[in-house]
């Protein structure tokens, strides 16, 4: 019974989407019941994410039986939270452009909050089979989401071409994870990971590695595997873009470095210098490739796609670290701190600026494009106001919660890196000022040009406004005051190191100990440790790198 | 014996799916999938999963297949040609492909043991109804709870995606 209130976040989401469903047969078909079944399903989603805060830090303790394939500990309730919170912006912002799409009936809703309920999955699960089909309940509902849109014509090439790529991404993925089946005969990552460095290192495992890798590489929009990206993301409606950007890419972000640092480190890292390569390597050109196609586009919709991809880039360089750090764990979990912290600061821009657009245009007509842009603060100088700091946290320019985020991933790059990185670190920065280029050209059509012929017009709409504003107030405030959201996003990084995760799993120790363990390494003292450990609490000892 | 059976199985079922999609008319690739997922359900066999095999064959080679050969018959698609096309940049890409893996393959192999002697070990009940049961409701209870909501939302995106209109579409 106690493993079910474990899972309330998931059931709350879950039963939300139900309740949408069912309460949509209960209207007038003439009505229009896009604004409150938006309300009611951002309510679940945030009861959900209020169920996860009262949860965390969460239990180290492994869950026996049939809860098994989850792990509900400060890594996953860092997910429960954020998640969540995302999927109710984004569908408050959604108001308005529901309505002008005939978009606004109960599955809409429940969309969101079925793929919600597979993400949660997907970021808890320590066992390949339910991170599958965690990924899949998720990408189906955003494959319907993306084909929702019936008249648009590009809409449509959209959804068949993110249902082509996302299929073969799952397959391939699918395929991986049988191999480590066949080879190892577990999918839990914790005893793969075991396997893995006991080094019975089979050739079927690399192949299985590269598999579940190239799978994710898909899902996460990495150079080479983009090219479904742009299209996909001009085609779907604005919102949902905005939850695919946001959303799909946090929880396969999460899930991979669930992956990679539970199951895949340091051996198949450290040991083949190929998986090295190809981590910096692809980091690289993601972040390069996305940067430069972002430019020269016209269509802000398209060039937030491509920039989308170019901070996945910077995300993968994260994973760039890896290699370098052998057995400093310590430090692994400030890099993955970083990342986290990134990846929730990306994606309350990312709503932001999405959201801002699904208000342009009438009548299903989307006017996203720089030229449409023009005139845009005179016309609506609070809608222009909010795209700007979007654009400026996604640019790092201080004082959003972009500059930080970009900020702490690079100082950790320098310092856990060693300096072997350098290059890296570099490429990087580069990027990050060409990137500038196209963040402000938006702003500038929108403030120093003038509309040319007739004038475009915004959807009104005052929830959306209302979240709009929330998630502005979310970027500024999370630029200004950085120090919570790193504080969590560390502690919550801590616990998906492959030595708590492997270490927990003896049986001999006791629930705490691998953390003693862990911390003495990096405390010669091992004083902060033991006390730390006493007090349940851990946090004290985290400044021992 | 297992191994040679196994081995002519699985290369029945890699011809007959290859040419599943090989067959320009969908006829003829519908019935090719039929061979396939019975040399499928005969490596289960091979594989003692004898409760998975019998499933196969109900589940897909009958009912799914019956379904895919009605659609086809109903939508009337059987006059495109019944030529076996393979075309040549395809080919070519998938030889491009394979040399870049043979490399990959190469280098791994050259480090690495193909058969490590470690076979994974399997219980007595490995592949009966009791045992597939008992995966099912107790260590895979999750996963099996979740494929429902995976198969509601299946369902419900089938249904929008493939409704002509919405209410307020078309009056």
């Amino acid at each position: 019974m106690n493993d079910l209130f474990l899972l309330a976040p998931v059931l709350i989401v879950t039963l939300t989407g139900i309740i949408v469903l069912v309460m949509d047969l209960f209207r007038s078909p003439e009505a229009s019941g896009g604004t409150h079944l938006a309300w009611l399903s951002a309510l679940g989603f945030a009861a959900a994410s209020a169920a996860a805060i009262r949860m965390w830090p969460g239990s180290q303790a492994p869950v026996e039986g049939w809860m098994s394939a989850l792990s509900v500990n400060a890594f996953t309730l860092f997910f429960w939270i954020l998640l969540p919170l995302i999927a109710a912006f984004s569908v408050l912002t959604a108001t308005g452009f529901d309505r002008e799409n005939n978009l606004d009936h109960g599955e809409f809703y429940s969309f969101h909050a079925f793929a919600l309920a597979g993400m949660m999955v997907m970021v808890a699960a320590v066992e390949l089979f339910s991170l599958f089909l965690g990924l899949e309940t998720m990408a189906l509902a955003v494959y319907a989401l993306v084909a929702m849109r019936r008249t648009s014509a590009r809409g449509a090439e959209a959804s068949i071409k993110y249902f082509i790529t996302g299929s073969l991404a799952s397959a391939l993925l699918l395929y991986g994870m049988v191999l480590f089946w066949g080879e190892t005969g577990t999918l839990r990552l914790d005893e793969l990971g075991r396997v893995l460095s006991a080094g019975q290192c089979g050739p079927i495992l690399y192949a299985a590695a590269g598999l579940v890798l190239v799978g994710f590489g898909f899902k996460i929009a990495a150079v080479p595997f983009h090219l479904w990206t742009p299209d996909a993301y001009q085609g779907a409606p604005t919102p949902v873009t905005g939850f695919m950007a946001a959303a799909v890419k946090a929880a396969s972000f999460a899930a991979l470095l669930r992956v990679v640092f539970v199951a895949m480190l340091p051996e198949l890292f450290a040991r083949s210098f190929t998986f090295v390569d190809l981590a910096i390597a692809v980091a690289v050109l993601t972040m390069t490739v996305g940067n430069l196609l972002a430019m020269h586009q016209e269509d802000v919709k398209r060039m937030l796609a491509y920039s989308s991809i170019s901070h996945a880039g910077y995300l993968l360089t994260g994973l760039a670290l890896v290699p370098q750090l052998g057995s400093g764990d310590a430090s692994l979990r400030f890099v993955n701190g970083a990342v986290l912290f990134y990846l929730a600061t990306y994606g309350l821009a990312t709503l932001l600026a999405f959201g801002v657009l699904a208000r342009l245009g009438r009548g299903g007509d989307e006017s996203t494009t720089l030229e449409r842009l023009a005139g845009l603060a005179t016309r609506r100088p609070g809608l222009a106001a909010l795209l700007s700091l979007a654009l400026l946290s996604l640019a790092g320019f201080p004082p959003t919660a972009g500059f930080f985020a970009k900020f702490a991933l690079l100082r950790e790059l320098v310092v856990v890196g060693r300096g072997k990185l350098t290059i890296l670190v570099v490429i990087a920065l580069v990027n990050a000022l060409f990137s500038v280029y196209y963040y402000l050209r938006p702003m500038v059509a929108m403030y120093m040009r003038k509309a040319e012929g007739e004038e475009p017009e915004e959807i009104v709409s005052p929830t959306s406004s209302f979240a709009l504003i929330l998630a502005a107030l979310g970027v500024l405030v999370l630029g200004l005051f950085p120090g919570r959201l790193v504080g969590v996003s560390d502690q919550a990084a801590r616990t998906v190191s492959y030595k708590v995760a492997r270490g927990l799993n003896d049986g001999s120790l006791g629930a705490l100990a691998p953390f003693a363990a862990v911390q003495s390494e990096t405390d010669p003292k091992g004083v902060g440790a033991s006390a730390a450990v006493q007090t349940g609490s851990g946090d004290d000892a985290v400044g021992g790198r | 014996m297992e191994p040679i059976l196994f081995a002519v199985l699985a290369a029945v079922a890699l011809v007959a799916a290859v040419a599943t999609i090989a067959w320009r008319n969908p006829l003829r690739s519908a019935f090719s999938l039929i061979v396939c997922l019975f040399a499928l359900a005969g490596m289960f066999v091979t594989l003692f999963a004898h409760f998975l095999a019998a499933m196969q064959i109900l589940v897909y080679a009958g009912a799914i297949m019956v379904l895919f050969v009605f659609v086809i018959m109903l939508l009337d698609l059987s006059g495109h040609g019944s030529e076996l096309k393979l075309r040549i940049l395809p080919v070519l890409g998938s030889l491009a492909v394979l040399a870049v893996a043979g490399k990959f393959a190469k280098t791994v192999l050259s480090t690495h043991p193909l058969v490590t002697d470690v076979p994974p070990a399997v219980p007595d009940s490995f592949g009966t109804v009791p045992g597939v049961a008992e995966l099912l409701l107790g260590q895979f209870l999750l996963p099996f709870e979740l494929v429902s909501l995976l198969l509601l939302v299946a369902v419900v995106g089938a249904v929008v995606v493939a409704r002509r209109r919405f209410w307020r579409e078309g009056k």
